[in-house]
């Protein structure tokens, strides 16, 4: 009883002091509506879904819940109280791991204020936060613009030292960049996966999940490229054939406007019951919008070497051998996912066997806290909070979780997602949380997209393309597309069943961010066949590793939609650098070794092994006694401006390991944080070394 | 009888012709071997009788690198007296880099090369088999992503 009126008191005591706090921000507040802003999570900008607001409750009040006891709504009527994920988590003890379980949708009359309805239910104690339920802001239509033949001259000729027979690979200065594509391109100014085609083109067994409009299943370089439910595919339309919770799920899903299937479905939940509906939705729908998912996809795996169309960084080699492209369509033209939606989206990754989430996605607003993000608690002024949805990143986390990986090689999966266009000096989130990738873009020249995001959140770096204008498009990204977007006529869904050959141009950090998840995907085929495995925190340490300076380039200024812009803003605020596969794949083979001249001074030039940035960043060094000794260091080695100095008086050999992190808002104190990550390199000493390594 | 006497006489040529084609340049063309434990290296080396040569090398972890080049050895003929002789191995990369040193080899039999340079010597076995094709397949050309200063990402 003592106990019980303790917590009363603690309980009654935060209460008063956050609607003290609250009533100090806005005095206008009633008791309702501040007793609303101690629960309320997430954001509250932008469409809402009608009816419906979003409550996790106790874990005690969940548990009566889902036993089907509904009593403690019983005050407020004409409501009814769902669990608010469409399907059941296959992996139950990971979903209450975070949470999932406590979520639950409350549906009311449409026509009342949402504000209503929240401000009742976060008078509940048995509610303990309120989550009202928006949909995802459309991407921001990014103009497609057809691949004309003319192009660049000698179309359809395959250069004979490309590894591939695609006639337009040389189209694709963001695959091989050598220099000629237009008069300031770069050389090397590309993703580096020329010579890592040499060593694997990819993996069957490595599903990427394009969160984003579908993927287009008919175009001619994907159609062999798809993650397919073969059940569904040999099974009965409109029944669930293969048991996993969703009907008609051939190549993915499409979550924008799926519901739970009849009222037996519901009540079997709140029973306890296992399932015995499904979720129903639209059939994939690529046509409506731009094709910006089959734009993605494309990047990651449209089928290599099949004389058709582009390459992609890991289609295969031509034998069927390329990686697999699951839908898990959030994005239909003008319309999308609500955040329960988006939730069930990313637990049908985990359930159906993606290990890479590639999401081309975030938010517009500039937001500069974790916290901020993941609980709605800024510190504003206003009575709204700032964007997020708790509930989704609940469902990110299920995803991410090692007890979910889906790839021998990777112990947990990946989240990659763009770091936005908005030209704002902090990542979109959720690609800025810690956790997951976020990428900005740099084009042929290697200069920073004049549209990307930059600064505190942001991870890597990969080729997104700048364009002004049509005429410009070579400057853009080339990928597969879809015909009637092209066209100008988008929603119309290719019903005739005629193969496209459709490839457009687009750029953005959209187009980025699939590089990286291209990268990934390399990686974890190469991972495979060499029988390795790691955790994702160490794959994600070896990926933000494997890059080229890019900040060498940032200085000066550019032209930009008419403004110039400093370059010099960029310096060191686009990640560790641009993503390398070449290098990812040398990483994930084993640690890299340089060769140093014993009884001299050597100084090793970390951006080699650590990415460009690295002369910007502060690393700790780490190595044991045996080391020491094995190398014969008299004197610890000194890390300065991204330089290594030792002096080894032994011929012998060791390792040490570098860390530090990338991402960090070091203006604030609990600002964005940071992804840590370290990298081992092995030091060989001898009394002669070759300058480009070789032994004699 | 005397088509007999022919035939001794040029078999004795022939052994005579042999003794005096006999250098260390023929005895260096081949495959060889060498495990370098204080570095935790492996080095597979052919020599061509062209004077080229192909080295593929894996320090540490991954993949064996392959680099090719020319080389030069100044020779002397096998001694008389049966004393190793002395000779000096040089070499370039087909990038153009330089060996990073001069070798002395020394001759252990046919099937062991002994290379010193700088106070250190490596002891390369002859590999009578060819370098094993499962080297030779995994084998991956080093690629310099950044200036010709850094050190190489082996």
């Amino acid at each position: 009883m003592k106990k019980q009126i303790y917590t009363l008191m603690a309980l009654t005591g935060l209460l008063l002091s956050c609607a003290k706090e609250i009533q100090d921000v806005a005095p206008e507040m009633t008791q309702e509506q501040q007793t609303l802003m101690t629960k309320l999570v997430g954001g509250t900008q932008g469409e809402l879904v009608p009816g419906s607001v979003l409550v996790k409750m106790s874990e005690d009040a969940a548990a009566r819940l889902n036993a089907g006891d509904k009593g403690m709504f019983a005050g407020i009527e004409g409501i009814s109280v769902i669990p608010a994920l469409p399907v059941q988590p296959k992996n139950m003890d990971v979903a209450r791991k975070y949470g999932l379980h406590r979520w639950f949708t409350v549906e009311f009359d449409r026509q009342m204020p949402h504000e209503k309805m929240a401000a009742g239910l976060a008078a509940m104690p048995e509610v303990r936060a309120v989550q009202y339920d928006r949909y995802l802001e459309p991407v921001r239509s990014e103009m497609a613009v057809p691949f004309m033949p003319s192009t660049r001259s000698a179309d359809g000729v395959v250069p004979k030292d490309h590894t591939f027979n695609d006639p337009y690979l040389h189209n694709q200065w963001n695959l091989i960049n050598d220099g000629t594509i237009t008069e300031d391109a770069v050389e090397g100014a590309d993703v580096g996966v020329k010579d890592a085609w040499k060593l694997t083109g990819g993996d069957p067994s490595v599903v990427v999940a394009v969160f984003d409009c579908a993927v287009n299943s008919m175009h001619e370089d994907l159609k062999d490229a798809l993650w397919v439910n073969q059940k569904e595919v040999d099974g009965e339309t409109g029944k669930d054939d293969d048991g996993n919770g969703f009907i008609d799920d051939k190549y993915g899903f499409n979550f924008v406007g799926c519901f739970r299937l009849g009222e037996d479905y519901v009540n079997d939940r709140l029973d306890g019951k296992p399932a015995t509906g499904a979720v129903q939705g639209e059939l994939l729908n690529w046509a409506a919008g731009s094709g910006h998912g089959t734009h993605v996809a494309g990047i990651i795996g449209a089928t290599n070497n099949n004389g058709k169309g582009v390459s992609s960084i890991a289609g295969g080699t031509g034998k069927g051998d390329g990686v697999r492209l699951m839908t898990c369509q959030i994005f239909e033209g003008s319309k999308t996912t609500s955040d329960a939606q988006s939730a069930a989206a990313f637990i049908y990754a985990a359930d159906n066997g993606a290990c890479i989430a590639q999401c081309s996605y975030g938010t517009s607003a500039i937001i500069t806290e974790d916290d901020t993000y993941l609980n709605g608690n800024g510190k504003d002024d206003r009575y709204e909070k700032i964007d997020g949805s708790p509930l989704e990143n609940a469902a990110l986390r299920y995803f991410l979780d090692p007890a979910n990986s889906n790839h021998e090689s990777l112990k947990g999966n990946m989240a990659i997602f763009a770091a936005g266009n908005h030209g704002n000096p902090y990542s979109s989130y959720p690609g800025a949380l810690p956790y997951v990738i976020s990428v900005t873009a740099f084009g042929v020249d290697y200069l920073p997209g004049g549209y990307t995001n930059y600064g505190p959140g942001c991870k890597i770096a990969a080729p997104g393309g700048e364009f002004w204008n049509a005429d410009d498009r070579k400057r853009a990204v080339l990928s597969t597309g879809v015909s009637n977007a092209a066209q100008g006529s988008p929603g119309v869904i290719n019903t005739a069943g005629r193969e496209d050959g459709q490839y457009v141009f687009m750029q953005g950090t959209s187009m980025a961010c699939p590089h990286v998840s291209g990268v990934v995907a390399l990686g974890l085929s190469y991972a495979k066949k060499l029988g390795k495995t790691f955790t994702r925190e160490e794959f994600t340490s070896l990926l933000l590793t494997s890059v080229n300076d890019i900040d060498g380039f940032c200085s000066g200024t550019k032209e930009y939609q008419g403004q110039t812009i400093s370059l010099d803003q960029y310096k060191g605020q686009l990640g560790t650098g641009a993503v390398d596969a070449w290098k990812f794949l040398m990483a994930i083979e084993g640690t890299p070794s340089v060769m140093v001249k014993s009884g001299e001074k050597a100084v090793i030039d970390l951006s080699e092994w650590l990415g460009g940035s690295a002369k910007n960043m502060k690393y700790t060094l780490s190595m044991d006694e045996q080391t020491k000794t094995s190398l014969g260091l008299t004197a610890d080695p000194v890390l300065k401006d991204g330089k290594l100095e030792l002096t080894c008086t032994k011929v012998g050999a060791g390792k040490m390991t570098l860390s530090s992190a990338v991402g960090k808002d070091t203006s604030m104190e609990n600002g964005i944080g940071e992804m840590g990550f370290s990298r081992e390199i092995s030091i060989v000493s001898r009394p002669y070394a070759a300058a480009n390594g070789g032994w004699f | 009888m005397k088509k007999i006497i022919y035939i001794l006489t040029a078999a004795i040529c022939l052994l005579t012709s042999c003794e005096k084609e006999l250098t260390l340049a023929d005895k260096l063309v081949g495959d060889w071997h060498c495990t370098a434990t204080s570095t935790d290296a492996e080095i597979y080396v052919t020599f061509t009788a062209e004077k080229t040569f192909t080295l593929y090398q894996q320090i540490g972890e991954g993949a064996f690198r392959v680099y090719n080049g020319t080389y030069a050895l100044e020779t002397s003929a096998v001694a008389q007296d049966g004393a190793a002789p002395q000779a000096i191995l040089t070499g370039n990369y087909n990038d153009g880099t330089p060996w990073g040193a001069a070798y002395t080899v020394d001759y252990q039999g046919d099937d062991i090369l002994k290379m010193t340079a700088e106070g250190i010597s490596e002891t390369y076995n002859r590999v009578s088999g060819g370098i094993p094709e499962e080297v030779k397949a995994s084998s991956v050309t080093v690629v310099r992503s950044a200036g010709p200063d850094t050190l190489p990402f082996l």
